[in-house]
């Protein structure tokens, strides 16, 4: 599996990075637009990303606004349902609105900060990723 | 009787005139002087046979006393053309025979015969020089009085000010210790240095405690003293309070309660930091003087008027108690109830009356019920307006973590603790720090060397950092703004929007508090990343390309060239770093390349910039290393291919 933590808070990217690097290889990214890049050179390169965890309080651009550029992007290449990379949301407040739309556009799941390691281990595995 | 009133008997008129207590002068149509009382002669010094015949204006010259010029406006020739009295006067003087200027008050009327046609003047004086002399002297003791006040006016505010100078200088030297402090906790210590250390950091920080009592006195003494109003979460704040005086309170074994109303609004509007100032007063002054027993808090809605809210605070223990007659000295500036208490328990007495100086200013009351050896009821009010929710700031933790976008920073400071404090606390999140004594060096270095953020104190030798910062500006024009922070621990209200005037961009006082420069920084950072890029929106095109919405391309050929400089030069420290196998720096320079390449679309170097990056975050060095190697092939080729 191939991970992308998108996370501008050291300790929760630490904290991530330790987690899930035991089930794949992880990058991390710290802003919006890294985010981006990062999605779009594992395409470039062929080695696309099977999960994303996308802080939704991210610099530069946010989450939410990733994952809309992500799924748009999905749309128009007419990638099919099995193929589009996962996506989690982390939040560290109940940012009911913002969490709301992130399921609009079409996230897999959202997490609360601080994270429960065994519940996102479970919705992972439930993703079909582990 | 029957005399008088007939008008008959002269002796009987005259006897009554010359004893009246009053100066009596009567003139006739032509000024000349026909008759004058035995008290005219007493205040005149003239005998009645020296004056009767001639003209008043030879005998008597009226004077105005307050300017010693002779009135010219003859009172006795208006009266004698108009027919109307002229009526009492206070301001006049007249020369006495024997040369004594004597202050008189005076009037005169027309004296008519029985067809009413005027006949002469009389006029009614008397000597008020006593009177006058009298009324001077209280007002040149008001105006000395007025002068003395003033200048012990004077004096308090010179004093107030020199204390806030001395605590500054004090604070000068603190700031060192606990930075110092700070740095060495940051290193490997075993328990006992780590618990020692800790105990030097909470002496320091007491003894800041009191130099900040002593400066907030002198600043309301001066009077630069203001209360903010912000919105701020009740709630959260008692918790804070509750949470800081937990640990005391544990350790000296006394419970701790508090009870808030329920009718208690959460957010409120006002100056949460001076309200909790008042309430670690209480509360800490509460534990002190409690040996066993509680102490509680609590927090209810006293009434709302007008829309806003009269909170009542109150603060009890179980404590040694106030004695009656002790109780008006509390609320005292340099009081303790007993001063045998003061060295058992400390402190410098000025908290209590710095809270009721804050009570006030909040529009509220304080005040204490007590019984010697029952403990003691500290009562507060508090006018607040109801406030709106508070949108949490995020970045409160104070770990110290490397930054992620590392700066170029200039620090001018002159005061050499503070230069390694600082230097070293920047450095140790991974920013760049170049120091300069004074203000004529901040610039040099300004001049040579682009920086991110500047951190200019304001006192200086040589040249201050308000020139320094004025210099800069005017460099700069509007083209660029490098961010300038100003340092300075002479902290009066009024002091930040002077600064911000000046053209600094934000404002921070000494002693150097880490959390604050830290959140203060990673401002900038979050800043310079906007500068970066400020994109509303974006999204990805058909070849995959990030767009930005009002993603103009504006970058001038010539921009584009120095850029490609700069990538280049970069390139080359890259290539140093990989032979030293300098992590942390390659970290950095990868970063700047990604950058700078993604601002001329070289999109092959920055990718594979980006691709270090991720590799060394991953902690995979061996890839970074690879990709970085590979690193100045791309450029050559990406250099071919751009036409200048």
């Amino acid at each position: 599996m191939r991970v992308l933590i998108a996370e501008d808070d050291l300790a929760s990217r630490k904290f991530l990075q330790k987690v899930l690097s035991e089930y794949g290889e992880c990058d991390i990214v710290i802003d919006g637009v890294e985010a981006l890049d990062a999605y779009l050179l594992s395409l470039k390169e062929n080695k696309p990303y099977d999960l994303i965890c996308l802080d939704i309080m991210l610099p530069k651009v946010d989450g939410v606004k990733v994952l809309k550029a992500i799924r748009d992007f999905e749309n128009h290449k007419k990638i099919p349902d099995g193929k589009r990379v996962k996506v989690i949301m982390t939040t560290a407040l109940a940012q009911t609105q913002l969490v709301n739309e992130a399921f609009e556009i079409g996230c897999e799941a959202y997490a609360a900060k601080p994270i429960d390691t065994e519940k996102l281990i479970e919705v992972i595995k439930k993703l079909s990723l582990i | 009787m029957v005399g008088i009133e007939k008008g008959e008997n002269k002796e009987f008129f005259q006897s009554i005139l010359s004893c009246i207590g009053d100066g009596i002068l009567a003139i006739d149509v032509n000024e000349k002087i026909i008759f004058m009382n035995d008290k005219g002669e007493e205040i005149t010094g003239w005998s009645k046979s020296e004056v009767l015949g001639k003209s008043i204006n030879e005998v008597f010259k009226l004077y105005d006393s307050e300017t010693d010029e002779p009135v010219y406006d003859n009172p006795s020739r208006k009266v004698l053309e108009t027919g109307d009295s002229v009526g009492l006067q206070n301001n006049w003087g007249i020369i006495s025979k024997e040369g004594i200027f004597k202050y008189i008050s005076a009037n005169h009327s027309p004296i008519k015969d029985s067809n009413g046609k005027i006949t002469g003047v009389v006029i009614v004086f008397r000597d008020i020089t006593r009177l006058k002399i009298l009324e001077m002297r209280q007002k040149q003791a008001k105006e000395e009085a007025d002068r003395a006040r003033k200048q012990s006016e004077a004096a308090n505010k010179a004093k107030s000010e020199f204390l806030a100078n001395i605590s500054h200088e004090i604070r000068t030297p603190i700031n060192g210790i606990i930075g110092m402090i700070n740095l060495t906790l940051m290193t490997d210590l075993n328990d006992e240095q780590k618990e020692n250390l800790l105990t030097a950091k909470s002496c320091a920080n007491a003894l800041l405690n009191i130099i900040n009592d002593i400066l907030d006195f002198s600043k309301m003494e001066a009077g630069k003293f203001e209360i903010y109003n912000i919105n701020f979460d009740l709630k959260e704040l008692i918790e804070e309070v509750m949470k800081t005086h937990a640990v005391t309170a544990r350790e000296k074994g006394i419970d701790l309660y508090c009870i808030v109303s329920p009718s208690v609004p959460q957010y409120m509007e006002g100056d949460p930091k001076r309200l909790q100032q008042i309430l670690n007063n209480l509360l800490s002054n509460a534990i002190k003087f409690t040996e066993k027993g509680k102490v509680t808090l609590k927090v209810a809605n006293d009434k709302i008027e007008e829309g806003n809210y009269i909170l009542k605070f109150s603060v009890e223990d179980t404590g040694i108690g106030i004695a009656e007659n002790e109780k008006k000295l509390l609320f005292q500036n340099f009081s303790q109830v007993d001063s045998s208490i003061t060295r058992r328990y400390g402190g410098t007495g000025l908290g209590l009356a710095i809270s009721k100086r804050l009570v006030n200013m909040m529009g509220g009351e304080i005040w204490v019920e007590s019984e010697k050896g029952k403990g003691s009821k500290f009562y507060f009010t508090v006018l607040l307006k109801p406030g709106k929710e508070v949108i949490r700031e995020r970045n409160d933790e104070i770990c110290i973590f490397k930054t992620m976008l590392p700066l170029t920073i200039l620090l001018a400071e002159d005061d050499e603790v503070n230069q390694t404090v600082c230097t070293r606390l920047l450095r140790e999140k991974g920013h760049e720090v170049d120091v300069a004594k004074n203000g004529i060096e901040a610039l040099k270095l300004y001049q040579r060397k682009e920086y991110d953020v500047i951190l200019m104190d304001i006192q200086m030798p040589e040249m201050d950092g308000i020139e320094a910062t004025k210099k800069i500006r005017e460099i700069e024009g509007e083209k660029k703004h490098t961010p300038i922070i100003a340092l300075t621990s002479y902290a009066l209200k009024g002091d930040r929007e002077r600064f911000l005037a000046l053209g600094m961009d934000e404002y921070m006082s000494k002693p150097i508090d880490i959390d604050v420069l830290y959140n203060i920084m990673d401002d900038i950072e979050r800043k310079k990343k906007q500068y970066i890029s400020e994109e509303e929106s974006i999204w990805i095109d058909e070849q995959g390309n990030l767009k930005y919405k009002e993603s103009e391309d504006n970058t001038h050929k010539e921009d584009v060239k120095s850029i490609i400089k700069e990538i280049e030069i970069l390139i080359d420290e890259f290539e140093n770093q990989i032979e030293s196998k300098n992590i942390k720096k390659l970290e950095i320079t990868a970063n700047k390349i990604k950058l700078l390449s993604n601002s001329v679309d070289a999109d092959e170097i920055k990718y594979s910039a980006f691709k270090v990056q991720l590799a060394i975050r991953r902690g995979d060095y061996e890839e970074a290393f690879n990709i970085a190697s590979r690193l100045r092939h791309q450029f050559k080729t990406y250099k071919s291919r751009v036409v200048y």
